[in-house]
């Protein structure tokens, strides 16, 4: 039981953590695609880590692990149309994320 | 002609057959009333869905089923690509919590001409889900324009790894080609 719950804590904090990253990163990175990237990090990472830790918890559910696959097949399309649609009109990605004089 | 009609057939049961799991799996009620309404309203469903299943291929001579994928290599996949999601991401957290940032970011192409549609999307879906990476277009082609946000996220992505366990989940056998930065300013982008 104990372990049970040192566990369930373990990978919810991580989640948590990556959530955490994640907002930082948007903020912190200078344009439009690598706050995608940093975005990325919260939709695939920080809700894997959660979602083992809440089967750790309540157990495999078949409804938990449906959720869970949902979010992975759709996150990436809604990422995906809106990076194609920057790139078609073409915004222009920085080449390094240095301050410029 | 005998064996193309069976293998529709086996596809159509299967997809009956999964949807009705589903819905004893969430309803969880095994009454006969119940049991019958899951029956025939999962019968109705792929009846209407199967022909939209069907995605044909470029050329449209073959035809493939979407679900048409050996689950056991799926899921061993799956793992792979959880532990690629862990180690990107742990890359991508160090780029975000750097005092002084310097990451590079670039748009990387590679060729990868799948005869099946759902390889290109299960490798479009992966690229993206790995954090670090970001597909941008893929042509009818088979070209992958793919935005990395660091020189290792690019290499990584180059070696042509992912490409080709895909290509062994659906059976392909096409070769990766990476395609460096000068021959691709040529290729025609449809207008929007």
């Amino acid at each position: 039981m104990i372990v049970r719950d040192i566990l369930t804590v373990l990978f919810l904090s991580a989640g948590f953590l990556s959530f955490v990253v994640s907002t930082i990163g948007v903020f912190r990175m200078k344009d439009f695609y690598t706050r995608m990237h940093a975005a990325c990090v919260c939709g695939s990472a920080g809700l894997i880590l959660c979602g083992i830790g809440f089967f750790i918890y309540e157990g495999l559910t078949i409804t938990g692990l449906l959720a869970l696959m949902c979010a992975c097949l759709v996150n990436p399309i809604g990422t995906h149309i809106i990076c194609k649609v920057a790139y078609k009109q073409s915004i222009e990605s920085r080449k390094n994320g240095k301050e410029e004089a | 002609m005998q064996r193309r009609q069976r293998q529709i057939l086996s596809q159509f049961l299967g997809l009956t057959l999964g949807l009705f799991a589903i819905w004893i799996m969430l309803s969880g009620q095994l009454e006969t009333k119940f049991l019958l309404i899951g029956f025939f309203s999962s019968l109705a469903i792929s009846y209407v869905c199967f022909p939209l299943l069907m995605i044909g291929e470029k050329d449209g001579e073959k035809e493939f089923f979407v679900f048409g994928v050996n689950y056991l290599k799926l899921f061993l996949y799956s793992l792979w690509l959880m532990g690629e999601i862990f180690k990107a991401s742990i890359d991508v957290a160090k780029e975000i919590l750097k005092p002084h940032m310097d990451y590079e970011p670039r748009v990387v192409h590679f060729s990868m001409p799948y005869e099946n549609p759902m390889a290109s999307v299960v490798l479009a879906n992966s690229i993206i889900l790995t954090p670090g990476t970001i597909t941008l277009d893929v042509t009818e082609d088979g070209i992958f324009e793919v935005h990395a946000l660091t020189k290792g996220a690019a290499e990584d992505l180059l070696s042509g790894e992912m490409a080709e366990r895909v290509a062994a989940l659906y059976g392909e056998n096409c070769t990766f080609t990476p395609m460096p930065e000068a021959e691709i300013t040529d290729i025609p982008k449809e207008a929007y």
